[in-house]
């Protein structure tokens, strides 16, 4: 993934940047160990140049699926708490949402594989069940679908995370 | 391949292709072999030549192919298979690792992994498979390995594979559904010998963890998945999004 990054990288026709989240985001920004091999890119005024770099090594041995995310309901202001891990580039900069944030961000989905990404983002940047549950009010209103299917995600990350009786008392709260 | 194998084989084809011919005492034609080990046909033709001289591989034309197989009655055999056992744990910290790789080379979308056919296709679907029961992101890309090598898995290996490991049923459900994704009616048929209708406990991949995980799975398991008593917290859209992604 670093390598494609770094060919679009010498590909740019000038500076870029781009917010990845998803999979991408959390092999990039914590190293989770089995994120597939595509990037996804939160609409963040990426420049056409960006898009034309990634058309042109499309055919290389290392080319990657980039797409921008159709649907996703990060947190508010998930933006102001963007951070850029160091991967070498010299003309993209590369952003990835907060560990919180991306939690949450996976959570909207939260099927077995997101779970299981967001436990091993959690062993390596402990995650704060007050930040999760403060921001997961903030996104309920940003979801799309049924704030009952987002609210029993959440119940499952959090009894993934701390335990099922800590999921069992938020379901009291939520 | 480890320093050991290096030092004893000095080429990578014939490690590889002994590799494959010693488990589970595969034949296959030299096209076949040629595509399993990700190499030319001419590359193995001249590793099959030089094995066939010492005895250690047996040959014979199918028509237009040249079947190879090992020759069991070698002494070298047992020795060699235990060799490539002992180095597969050495070379790459663990078993795991190995049929991971084998399963990123055989078009897993794994961003991290190495891809190398470290041991047969269908060995290591098998092994995905096991380790689906515990792990969503290599449940979540089997359906796509079955969709990309359809037409080049061993399926009566794979079958009597997942029927001695008792997880047919698993196998069947994830077959159904790379058909069902892919709109192929040959690949569903391969789901069918699979069907065993003594069983009748649900089982997960993964297993759930809590009981809003259990709910999730029993909510969005996609329907072409319920018939085989298998539940997965996976919707079809998410899986048909990842072939859209990956197969084009």
């Amino acid at each position: 993934m670093v390598a494609y990054l770094a060919t679009i990288d010498a590909a740019l026709a000038g500076k870029a940047e781009i917010v990845v989240i998803g999979g991408a985001a959390a092999a990039l920004g914590y190293s989770v160990a089995l994120p597939t091999s595509d990037i996804d890119l939160w609409p963040f005024n990426t420049p056409v140049h960006f898009w034309e770099a990634v058309e042109r090594t499309r055919g290389r041995p290392e080319a990657l699926p980039v797409s921008l995310v159709g649907i996703a309901s990060p947190p508010i202001d998930f933006e102001d708490r963007l951070w850029a891990p160091e991967l070498g580039m010299q003309r993209l900069r590369i952003w990835v949402p907060e560990a919180h944030d991306l939690a949450l961000l996976k959570t909207s989905r939260c099927e077995a594989h997101d779970i299981a990404a967001i436990e091993q983002i959690h062993a390596k940047n402990p995650l704060s069940p007050a930040i999760l549950e403060e921001r997961y009010h903030e996104t309920l209103t940003q979801v799309i679908g049924p704030p009952g299917r987002f609210r029993l995600n959440m119940l499952a990350l959090v009894a993934r995370l701390f335990g099922e009786a800590a999921a069992r008392e938020l379901e009291a709260r939520i | 391949m480890s320093e050991l194998l290096q030092a004893l084989f000095e080429s990578r084809t014939r490690e590889r292709l002994l590799r494959l011919l010693l488990s589970g005492e595969l034949s296959a034609s030299e096209s076949e072999l040629a595509r399993r080990c990700g190499v030319t046909p001419k590359a193995v033709a001249a590793e099959v030549k030089k094995l066939s001289r010492v005895g250690l591989l047996d040959t014979e034309f199918l028509g237009p192919s040249r079947i190879v197989r090992i020759n069991p009655q070698h002494p070298a055999v047992r020795p060699l298979r235990d060799l490539l056992t002992l180095d597969d744990s050495q070379a790459v910290g663990n078993q795991e690792q190995a049929w991971l790789e084998s399963l990123a080379f055989w078009g897993a979308p794994f961003a991290l992994i190495e891809k190398r056919p470290s041991i047969p296709l269908e060995s290591a679907l098998l092994q995905g498979l096991k380790a689906a029961r515990t792990d969503g992101a290599v449940m979540r890309v089997l359906p796509l390995v079955v969709a990309k090598q359809g037409a080049n898995i061993d399926w009566v290996s794979l079958v009597e594979g997942a029927r001695r490991a008792g997880i047919g049923m698993e196998l069947g459900a994830i077959i159904a559904l790379a058909a069902d994704l892919l709109g192929s009616e040959a690949l569903a048929d391969r789901a069918a010998p699979l069907r065993d209708r003594r069983f009748s406990r649900i089982r997960y991949l993964p297993e759930p963890r809590s009981k809003y995980e259990r709910e999730l799975a029993d909510q969005r398991t996609p329907d072409v998945v319920r018939p085989w008593g298998v539940r997965m917290n996976m919707t079809r859209d998410s899986l048909a999004s990842l072939f859209e992604k990956h197969l084009a």
